[in-house]
């Protein structure tokens, strides 16, 4: 199981992110994620919404270039060391972690976090991790987040 | 509509093609020094009289024109009719300095009408096809020369001129346009497009007629693919006429030169001197069959090579290989010499048809050269790692090609300056 981001490539310009943030604002796009990492150049933001399939419709056609990709979402049980049981299901199953981020769930205080891996470890990923018990996030949880 | 649009005159051997030019070049000198002071002077200065010119074998006699010159003698200076005798003004895209005015008498239309006419026929237009000129119309030749021979070979056509990309697919997939032209680069633009909406199965082009700025054969290729035609280069400049000075045929060899009104020279751009057929050289025109504003020994800065022997598709005027270049486009980076078309190949060859800006500075009394380069869906990743390597093998690529180190740097779509749809491709700020 696995969720839909979409990453937008931003030119490192004053004003730049703001018409990013701006254009989002303006269609109502409710961001349940947003995530930056940069070069000296540019960056690229990562978001999640509820209609990734819209909203990347609505971005490229608007000339912002953009990518769809399948990451894992998985709710984080609220105690320390929950991070660590993760990343120690990953490595045990020998996944590769490329990247991850945290966000907390709307109205709550669950925090969920988002991990990609190689997408021919994605269903592997979210598997194993329903199997020692954690709940993995499908496109229909986002609703009511 | 069979393969040539004038059979007769496409065809002739060379003996009456010389014929053509010989009896073209003695009218047109004797007609500009009697009625244009300034061809006149220039033609005393050097001590030539209209007697001194009995065919082309004289013409290195004459003296050259240049942008310079067609500048110095705005707006008129250069007009060899009353001026009640013209019935349009088109002008040049250029961006510094005054601009250069052409004028055309009703037969000049008809004669630019023809060129273009020739070139659709050639890339396999007939009546029964829909034009779709996606060029810019108004003072910019592009739109109005195509349209004129659309007209003439009496296809359907659009005149949809350039931008709104919506409203040009629309017309393209309701109204079935067959043959495209653009600048390749719209083209280009165009076709991702279509890709992008999915729609290429509602598309019925065969053909693109693409040109006002030069390409390479590996984007010709690109185009091609992707949109599912056949793409033809077609060259021409303001000052001769407009679009349609020369042309492809369905052997994609070279552009055909419409000999019966241009004369065309290959010169040593540094000496002047003529160079013989197959070397590479500034391409001089001489539009002897024009009425209102006929040239002589104009210098167009491009370069390429000339042939005269006759094509596979039985045209016997002659050729102009693909443009390599141009004598003012060449930048001298750190001592060596850098041509736009480089960095175009070098993307191409990546797998990047994407549009790029050369920016040329002095830091510390040393060169920098930076290449912008318009972010591409094919380039993108989620990964900055990922988009990183790309970025540091297109910087290796350019070592390679160039001798030279370029910063590149991945800007946003559309963020590339354009002027009249052309994209602006070197900004120089170096104050030397």
């Amino acid at each position: 199981m696995y969720i839909n981001q979409i990453s937008v490539f931003v030119e490192n310009k004053p004003g730049n992110l703001a018409a990013l943030t701006e254009f989002i604002a303006k269609h109502n796009i409710d961001l349940r994620a947003f995530t930056l990492v940069d070069s000296t150049d540019y960056g690229i933001v990562r978001i999640i919404v509820k209609d990734a399939f819209d909203t990347i419709t609505l971005l490229k056609d608007n000339d912002w270039i953009c990518k769809l990709t399948k990451v894992i979402g998985v709710k984080l049980p609220d105690k320390p060391g929950a991070m660590a049981t993760i990343m120690g299901i990953m490595a045990k199953n020998n996944i590769n972690v490329d990247y991850a981020y945290a966000f907390v769930a709307k109205g709550t205080t669950d925090a969920l976090m988002v991990f990609k891996v190689n997408e021919s470890e994605a269903e592997k990923a979210s598997a194993v991790l329903s199997s020692e018990g954690l709940k993995v996030i499908s496109p229909a949880d986002l609703e009511s987040m | 509509m069979g393969k040539y649009f004038q059979e007769e005159i496409e065809t002739a051997s060379r003996e009456e093609i010389e014929q053509w030019q010989n009896d073209g070049i003695v009218d047109v000198v004797k007609r500009v020094y009697e009625n244009v002071p300034y061809y006149r002077e220039k033609m005393d200065a050097l001590g030539v009289t209209p007697d001194d010119i009995k065919s082309t074998k004289d013409m290195h006699k004459l003296p050259f024109l240049t942008k310079d010159d067609l500048r110095d003698a705005y707006p008129y200076g250069l007009l060899a009719r009353p001026l009640k005798d013209c019935v349009r003004i088109q002008s040049t895209s250029g961006t510094t300095g005054r601009r250069v005015v052409a004028f055309y008498t009703m037969n000049d239309i008809h004669l630019w009408d023809t060129c273009c006419a020739r070139a659709i026929v050639a890339a396999g237009g007939t009546d029964e096809d829909v034009v779709h000129v996606s060029y810019g119309y108004g003072l910019f030749t592009g739109g109005p020369g195509l349209n004129g021979g659309s007209h003439m070979v009496g296809s359907l056509t659009l005149p949809m001129s350039s931008g709104n990309t919506d409203r040009q697919l629309q017309f393209m997939t309701d109204l079935g346009s067959t043959i495209l032209c653009c600048t390749p680069s719209y083209a280009a633009y165009l076709a991702e497009s279509i890709h992008e909406r999915g729609i290429k199965d509602q598309i019925k082009l065969k053909a693109g007629i693409f040109g006002a700025e030069a390409w390479s054969e590996e984007m010709r290729k690109d185009i091609q693919e992707k949109l599912g035609i056949k793409a033809y280069d077609i060259y021409g400049l303001t000052e001769i006429s407009g679009p349609g000075v020369s042309f492809e045929c369905e052997c994609q060899d070279g552009m055909h030169v419409n000999e019966d009104y241009f004369i065309p020279e290959i010169i040593d751009p540094k000496t002047g001197e003529p160079l013989p057929d197959g070397e590479k050289g500034e391409l001089v025109f001489t539009s002897f069959a024009k009425e209102a504003f006929p040239l002589i020994r104009y210098r167009t800065k491009d370069i390429t090579y000339i042939t005269r022997e006759k094509c596979k598709c039985g045209r016997t005027h002659a050729r102009i290989h693909r443009l390599m270049g141009r004598t003012d486009d060449m930048l001298i980076i750190k001592g060596v010499n850098v041509f736009p078309s480089q960095v175009e190949e070098v993307l191409i060859n990546q797998g990047m048809p994407a549009n790029y800006q050369l920016i040329v500075d002095r830091v510390n009394n040393s060169d920098t050269l930076e290449v912008r380069v318009e972010m591409t869906p094919e380039m993108f990743s989620d990964e900055l790692a990922a988009v990183e390597k790309k970025e540091k093998e297109i910087v290796a690529a350019l070592k390679s090609m160039l001798g030279i180190y370029a910063k590149v740097k991945l800007v946003q779509p559309k963020s590339i300056t354009r002027s009249e749809g052309k994209a602006v491709r070197v900004i120089d700020n170096r104050k030397i």
